[in-house]
């Protein structure tokens, strides 16, 4: 139970104890909690991480073309709530700790999500990779109703001003319709 | 100014932060980190110092007293901001004590992002700073 501090001590006496720290660098043991990372392949944008982060860290702004998202180490409380949240495994903290900087504003991270743009009037609305992950991901449930996958493509791929038309809200209805069962 | 580079003396000011980096802070100054292979001294007071490490969240008490312990530090002086707590608030940000990011206070010439850094992210911070200095 004990033994390990004992030989930890011996060693300790035997050899100089301090670390070899700036010139040998020190990586931290697993499960160690440090700067947290992006996947730019997986993440898709939908910001849960942002709404879950406990002291606001994570960002984002929605411009003409993409999302940005940005996470301040400055403000992160390295608690990995993000990494714990993330629906598509984006999102994770990395052994990284020498954060130091000379400016507030360089000690930060993020990625940036390219929208999708409505077919009908070409106006940017949704994450792109979003849109295609959540359609792969209920494909399966679709065809338990019958409905191609396509159909669904179609009907979300308009912007709401488009979609909420008085001419394209009757076929709307009737796609609601045939989810229920 | 060649003793500052060398021999960087520094004061550690606790402002209202959990006490997680002081305590970091202090076990930087054990064997194990040993910073004063580096020359790095701590000092009790703001006089004989020539960096201010600054923990903690810069609360509504404490900011005139911030104030005044950069006045009383002998010039050249640098401010490292130690923890995230110190640069922007972290969780504290939205309570009702908080008085702004530290560098609305004073000037910071080191940032430490970390809850609470490393040792190592001290050592770090203070290379870079003195980097900085040369
Ligand atoms: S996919 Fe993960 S990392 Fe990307 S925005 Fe959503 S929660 Fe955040
Ligand atoms: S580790 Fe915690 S504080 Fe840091 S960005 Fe993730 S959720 Fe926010």
């Amino acid at each position: 139970m004990k033994r390990h501090i004992i030989l930890e001590g011996i060693r300790g006496s035997l050899n100089p104890f301090t670390t070899k720290y700036p010139k040998k660098s020190y990586i931290p043991p697993d499960g160690f909690r440090g700067a947290a990372e992006y996947d730019a392949e997986r993440c898709v944008g939908c910001g849960a991480c942002s709404q879950q982060c406990p002291p606001g860290a994570i960002t984002y702004t929605d411009d003409e073309k993409e999302r940005k998202l940005r996470l301040s180490y400055g403000v992160c409380s390295f608690c990995g709530r993000c990494e714990e949240v993330c629906p598509w495994d984006a999102i994770h903290l990395t052994k990284k700790y020498e954060l130091a900087v000379y400016n507030r504003e360089d000690a930060e991270t993020g990625v940036d999500i390219p929208f999708f743009q409505c077919t009908e009037c070409g106006r940017p609305f949704f994450p792109y990779p979003q849109m295609k992950a959540s359609l792969e991901k209920v494909g399966e449930t679709l065809a338990e109703y019958g409905i191609k996958q396509e159909e669904l493509a179609n009907l979300i791929s308009l912007c709401p001003t488009c979609s909420f038309t008085v001419d394209k809200m009757p076929e709307r209805r009737m796609f609601m319709r045939r989810l229920v069962k | 100014m060649f003793a500052r580079k060398k021999s960087p003396w520094v004061m550690h000011l606790p402002c209202g932060g959990c006490n997680g980096c002081d305590i970091e802070v202090v076990a930087a100054l054990t064997p194990r980190y040993d910073v004063e292979r580096f020359g790095v001294l701590q000092k009790g007071t703001p006089r004989h110092a020539d960096v201010l490490l600054v923990t903690g969240v810069v609360t509504a008490q404490v900011k005139e007293r911030l104030k005044r312990t950069y006045e009383m530090t002998p010039n050249p002086k640098f401010v490292v901001a130690f923890g995230s707590c110190a640069i922007d608030g972290d969780i504290f940000r939205d309570g009702y004590g908080y008085a702004g990011p530290l560098d609305e206070v004073l000037p910071v010439d080191t940032y430490i992002p970390g809850c609470p850094p490393r040792p190592e992210a001290l050592i770090d911070g203070l290379n870079k700073l003195l980097q900085k200095v040369r």
